[in-house]
């Protein structure tokens, strides 16, 4: 049995076109990670300019006078001070961000041409806000952000003593409750605003201060759908990502973890069965699908059958170089990613460990990077080894490696349309494709539909990965060799 | 079908057998074959001994290479039984098979990979075949200057070659071919018939082949066995075949054919008669001529060749 393993893999590797698609593999890997690691943020410095320029026309154009364009003028006024003022920071300063995201700047600047142009026009305060405009001008040329974080962080304890207050006044259930989420969602920016204070996360684009955006709206998100009755499949959805989300976000910051580039190498081999899954599957496929068909279509067969070892030792041995196939093949993809990946990213990043949200224990899990890849290549294997289990049985039963190779990767493509039917058609979840990654239950997740779950989905695929077995079996044990 | 039952299961009451029988190395009894309601091969029959080269002939679609992939478990019996060393190919194919070298309609081998490659996969599927063993054989073949280059670039001939080298490797005791000496110059099947005849002398190799050229069997076969139509229409020694279809006889040249036919009973061919005489016969023959003062210039024995007779007894296949 050894023997026929090591002609199997003898004869594979004797053909050019296994090094062909390691090559492929290695060029792939290579161009991911370049495509990944380029810097996509363009300097907005010459969109900006054309904005300007647009609204500089618009201004000339409309008559703050008339009473009808008022509004809109001291609309396109203020963009066009906003987008003034932007130009004087580079495109990816703390400063650019902040006037982008915080009301405040927008809030002074509107009160200014208000008070400019508008038709109720108040000088007095029209001096406040202009004094209020150079202050947080001196601000942002200091490099002041702690201030406005302060003051932010001031303004929302404020307005949450007040809702305090308010509810001590109140009866009506339903305001109750409104009031309360009102000072929940004022917790959840109070608890943003104090990070940036204490883990001093100025508002720059760095992946802390992206974590904590994210932090306000994931946890926001969360608040308003958790006692939300009778939710639908997708705010349900949504209630899941945000809550993985709000958790895993709060562990970056809290633990202070700072990732240069999310899309760097360690992305990419963390997520090496979605990002190059395909290649492994046509690869895994190719090779099952030509194994057995090939000693066909050349007449080798004959020589091979006529040896001392019973049909089912030959063909259990192809089987088995198909299966060393897929796992080499997923190694060839690991290794390739992990140098070209080290060395376009720096081999650091591979230290820093995978950070999951635990649905069923609701904690965080932090995964070593390795780790988590086998354990993410163990759940996606049972699609894999099906794949590549119909390509066999196919190759053998068709002779024709064609037909072996183009159905199994045309089932793989029409695999997600299957499964978008699934809530229509309950039948299919029985079906292969809603089963065959496993990986939907990890971390205490759930099965594509109701009524699936780890072992059922492995049972599934253990019974149709067998029945595909035993036809293939009995199919070459019965054959007659016909003319070649 | 009263044979059939007869057949003991059990390997070792095979191998019992097997002893007593001793230098059989292939029998197939009454053997069948149904391809979609057709039969095929149609009770079969015939034995190999140690050290015999069986010549397997027939037209074309007669049955020879459905014949010998029965032989090596490439197809199902219908019905019968063969045994390979006293083993049945189908309860005990592993053992069977163990002492066989075939080449199949073509030598199949991988094209991608270096004749030596191909003989070491051979090679990996046997115990006891060494790298000398590939040495030795490879010089039987005459392919010692290109064993390393890939078979792709090897021509029909140096691929047939390949074929028997990796057929012998493993030193079978019967060796199955088919079309062996297919596209080989004439020097290559001098080579190729001789190294067949050595086999079966020094291996005591049992040797099928099948062919269509007549020629080459009559030269290296020792028993003939020839198939019309999915059935055994003629199986015997070489000789035997010869004398039974031989028309035999006599020609004589003679310088007036008249003459002789008033002396003679004989048939007439141009300037020539043909008589229907033993050897011993022939002085008398030619004494009664010169009597009649009829001039003889040329006396030659008719001989038929192999090719005369296998049409004679297959008289063309009927594909059915």
């Amino acid at each position: 049995m050894n023997k026929l393993i090591k002609n199997e893999l003898k004869k594979l590797f004797g053909k050019k076109v296994i090094y062909i698609l390691f090559i492929i593999a290695i060029g792939f890997t290579i161009l991911a990670n370049i495509l990944y690691n380029m810097d996509i943020t363009y300097d907005e410095t010459e969109n900006q300019k054309k904005e300007i320029e647009y609204y500089e026309q618009e201004l000339r154009n409309i008559d703050y006078k008339n009473e009808e364009d008022n509004s809109y003028y001291i609309d396109t006024k203020t963009q066009y001070d906003l987008l003034k003022l932007k130009l004087n920071y580079e495109s990816d300063s703390w400063q650019n961000n902040f006037i982008d995201s915080s009301d405040i700047v927008y809030e002074t600047l509107m009160q200014i041409n208000e008070n400019t142009y508008g038709l109720n026009k108040n000088a007095q305060k029209l001096k406040e806000s202009q004094s209020e405009y150079e202050k947080i001008k001196q601000r942002l040329n200091n490099g002041d952000w702690r201030t406005f974080v302060e003051e932010q962080l001031k303004e929302t304890e404020e307005e949450n003593e007040f809702y305090e207050d308010q509810l001590k006044n109140i009866q009506d259930k339903k305001t109750i409750n409104d009031i309360k989420n009102s000072i929940e969602l004022g917790k959840i920016k109070q608890q943003a605003l104090e990070w940036r204070l204490e883990k001093n996360i100025t508002y720059d684009g760095s992946f802390l201060s992206g974590k904590i955006e994210e932090y306000i709206y994931s946890a926001q998100s969360v608040q308003n759908l958790k006692d939300k009755e009778n939710k639908t499949k997708e705010e349900e959805e949504e209630y899941k990502n945000s809550l993985k989300q709000m958790n895993t976000s709060k562990y970056y910051i809290e633990n202070n973890i700072q990732i240069e580039n999310e899309n760097d190498a360690r992305y990419i081999l963390t997520n090496l069965t979605t990002e190059y899954g395909i290649f492994i599957v046509i690869f895994s496929i190719i090779v099952a699908g030509t194994i057995v068909s090939n000693e066909f279509q050349k007449g080798t067969i004959k020589l091979l059958l006529t040896r001392p070892y019973s049909r089912n030792k030959i063909l259990l041995a192809k089987y088995i170089v198909s299966v060393i196939c897929i796992i080499l093949f997923i190694i060839a993809f690991i290794i390739a990613q992990y140098i070209v990946g080290g060395i376009v990213s720096g081999f650091d990043v591979f230290k820093i460990p995978v950070v999951e949200y635990n649905f069923a224990t609701n904690s965080i899990v932090t995964i070593p990077v390795f780790q988590y890849l086998v354990i993410k290549v163990l759940c996606v294997l049972p699609m894999y080894l099906l794949l590549t289990t119909l390509a066999f049985t196919l190759s053998t039963i068709s002779m024709n490696s064609a037909v072996a190779i183009a159905i199994p990767i045309l089932g793989n493509m029409v695999a997600e349309i299957f499964n978008v039917f699934i809530e229509r058609v309950k039948l299919l979840k029985y079906f292969v494709t809603a089963n065959w990654d496993l990986s939907v239950y990890l971390f205490g997740g759930k099965g594509i539909t109701d009524g699936l779950n780890f072992w059922i989905s492995l049972i599934i695929c253990v019974i149709y990965l067998v029945i595909m077995l035993f036809i293939t079996f009995v199919v070459f044990k019965r054959r007659d060799i016909k003319n070649v | 079908m009263g044979k059939n039952n007869k057949i003991i299961e059990s390997g070792l009451k095979e191998r019992d057998d097997y002893n007593k029988m001793e230098t059989e190395v292939l029998i197939c009894d009454n053997v069948y074959k149904n391809i979609q309601h057709k039969t095929i091969i149609k009770g079969v029959s015939f034995q190999i001994k140690q050290g015999e080269i069986l010549g397997f002939i027939g037209p074309n679609g007669a049955g020879k290479t459905t014949t010998i992939k029965l032989i090596l478990g490439l197809q199902k019996l219908t019905k019968g039984t063969i045994k390979i060393n006293g083993y049945n190919i189908e309860k005990n194919f592993e053992k069977a098979i163990q002492k066989v070298g075939t080449i199949v309609e073509n030598p199949d081998l991988y094209m991608y990979l270096s004749g030596y490659e191909n003989l070491k996969l051979v090679a990996n599927l046997y115990s006891e075949i060494d790298k000398t063993r590939i040495d030795e054989v490879v010089k039987l073949v005459g392919l010692e200057n290109r064993i390393k280059d890939k078979v792709s670039k090897y021509s029909l001939g140096m691929r047939q070659r390949l074929g028997i080298a990796q057929a012998v490797l493993h030193k079978p005791n019967l060796l199955i071919l088919d079309e062996p000496t297919n596209g080989l110059d004439p020097e290559g099947i001098k080579q190729i018939r001789d190294l067949i005849v050595k086999l079966a002398k020094e291996e005591k190799m049992a040797v099928m082949i099948s062919s269509h050229n007549l020629a080459e069997i009559e030269n290296v076969c020792n028993k003939i066995c020839i198939i019309k139509n999915g059935e055994i229409v003629e199986q015997n020694n070489i000789e035997a075949i010869k004398k039974e279809t031989s028309k035999g006889g006599y020609t004589i040249e003679v310088d007036s054919v008249e003459a002789a036919k008033k002396v003679l009973n004989c048939e007439v061919q141009e300037q020539k008669i043909v008589v229907n005489a033993t050897r011993e016969e022939i002085p008398e023959i030619i004494k009664k001529l010169v009597k009649k003062d009829i001039k003889i210039y040329s006396v030659t024995e008719n001989i038929i060749s192999l090719e005369e007779a296998f049409l004679k007894k297959t008289g063309g296949n009927i594909i059915e």
